[in-house]
C-alpha cells in the first residue's frame, strides 16, 4: 500500500491492515495491538519524515503473515531520523508503545534516505507488560 | 466502526462532559483540541467520556493530556472516564491509569472532584 503521508492516510492504513488481519483470524487483542502499532508508525511518518517539504511524500506499508504473527513494514523516503526541536504536540510515547505491543520491532534509518520500521504482532496479542501487571 | 464525533453534555454549573466517539488519532486531533480549548474557557471541570471511543493512539492521548495540563495551570480539572478495552490498554501501558486521570465511570470521576 502506498499513500501520500498525510494525517487522513493513518485511519485508511488501519482499516486496510485490519481487513488483512481479520482474514488470518486475529484475536481482538491482537487486532487492537496491531492497529495501535500501525497507527504509531504511520503517525511518525506523517509527522516527521517529510517535515519542511511542500508535498507530502509517500507512506508505504506492507503486511505479511508470519507463522502465528503478522509482520508490518512501514517505510518512508524522507529525511531519516534526526534530532528535532521539542516543540511538537507529542509526548514521545509512540515508539515505546510499539515496543510494548510488538513481539519484534526493528527500526532502520538513513539520513536523507528514509526510515523503515518492521513490526511483528502476535495474532493472540502481546502479553500485558510487567509494569502493567504489577501496577 | 463508529464515525468520529464529539458530543457535549452539561453536568452542572461550569461542569461539562465531552463525549468522544469513533477513533482519536492525528487525523482528528486538531478538532478535539479546538473543542477542548473552547470548553476550558467556559468550565472549571471537564470529564472526557471515552465509552464510544473505539481507538486511541499516542497522538490522541497527548491531545487529552496536554489539554489536562494546560487546564490544571488555570486550576481546572480534566479527567477521563469509561475507557474502552483498547483505550484502557494503551493508557495502562503508558502509565496513565494510576494517577487520578482515568476513572471507570462518570460517577467515579465526579465523586473525586
Amino acid at each position: 500500500m502506498r499513500l501520500p503521508a498525510r494525517p487522513e492516510a493513518i485511519p485508511t492504513v488501519r482499516r486496510e491492515v485490519e481487513l488483512h488481519a481479520l482474514r488470518l483470524g486475529i484475536s481482538d487483542r491482537g487486532l487492537a495491538d496491531l492497529k495501535t502499532v500501525v497507527s504509531e508508525a504511520c503517525t511518525n511518518v506523517v509527522r516527521y519524515a517529510y517535515e519542511g517539504e511542500e508535498e507530502a511524500g509517500p507512506l508505504e506499508v506492507e503486511f505479511t503473515p508470519v507463522a502465528d504473527s503478522v509482520k508490518v513494514v512501514v517505510r518512508d523516503h524522507g529525511c531519516g531520523i534526526a534530532p528535532k526541536p521539542d516543540a511538537d504536540p507529542s509526548l514521545h510515547m509512540g515508539l515505546p508503545l510499539i515496543g510494548a505491543l510488538s513481539s519484534r520491532f526493528v527500526l532502520s534509518s538513513e539520513r536523507g534516505a528514509g526510515t523503515e520500521v518492521e513490526i511483528h504482532v502476535p495474532l493472540a496479542g502481546q502479553p500485558e507488560p510487567a509494569w502493567v501487571v504489577d501496577a | 466502526m463508529k464515525p468520529f464525533a464529539i458530543g457535549e453534555r452539561e453536568l452542572g454549573p461550569r461542569r461539562l462532559a465531552i463525549e468522544i466517539r469513533g477513533e482519536l488519532d492525528m487525523a482528528v486531533a486538531d478538532q478535539v483540541k479546538a473543542r477542548l480549548r473552547s470548553a476550558m474557557a467556559e468550565n472549571d471541570e471537564i470529564v472526557v467520556v471515552l465509552a464510544d471511543c473505539e481507538f486511541i493512539d499516542s497522538t490522541g492521548i497527548a491531545t487529552l493530556l496536554l489539554a489536562r495540563n494546560a487546564f490544571a495551570e488555570r486550576d481546572g480539572r480534566l479527567v477521563l472516564c469509561e475507557p474502552t478495552e483498547q483505550v484502557q490498554r494503551v493508557l495502562a501501558i503508558s502509565g496513565l491509569t494510576n494517577d487520578e486521570v482515568v476513572f471507570d465511570s462518570l460517577e467515579a470521576a465526579l465523586s473525586r472532584s
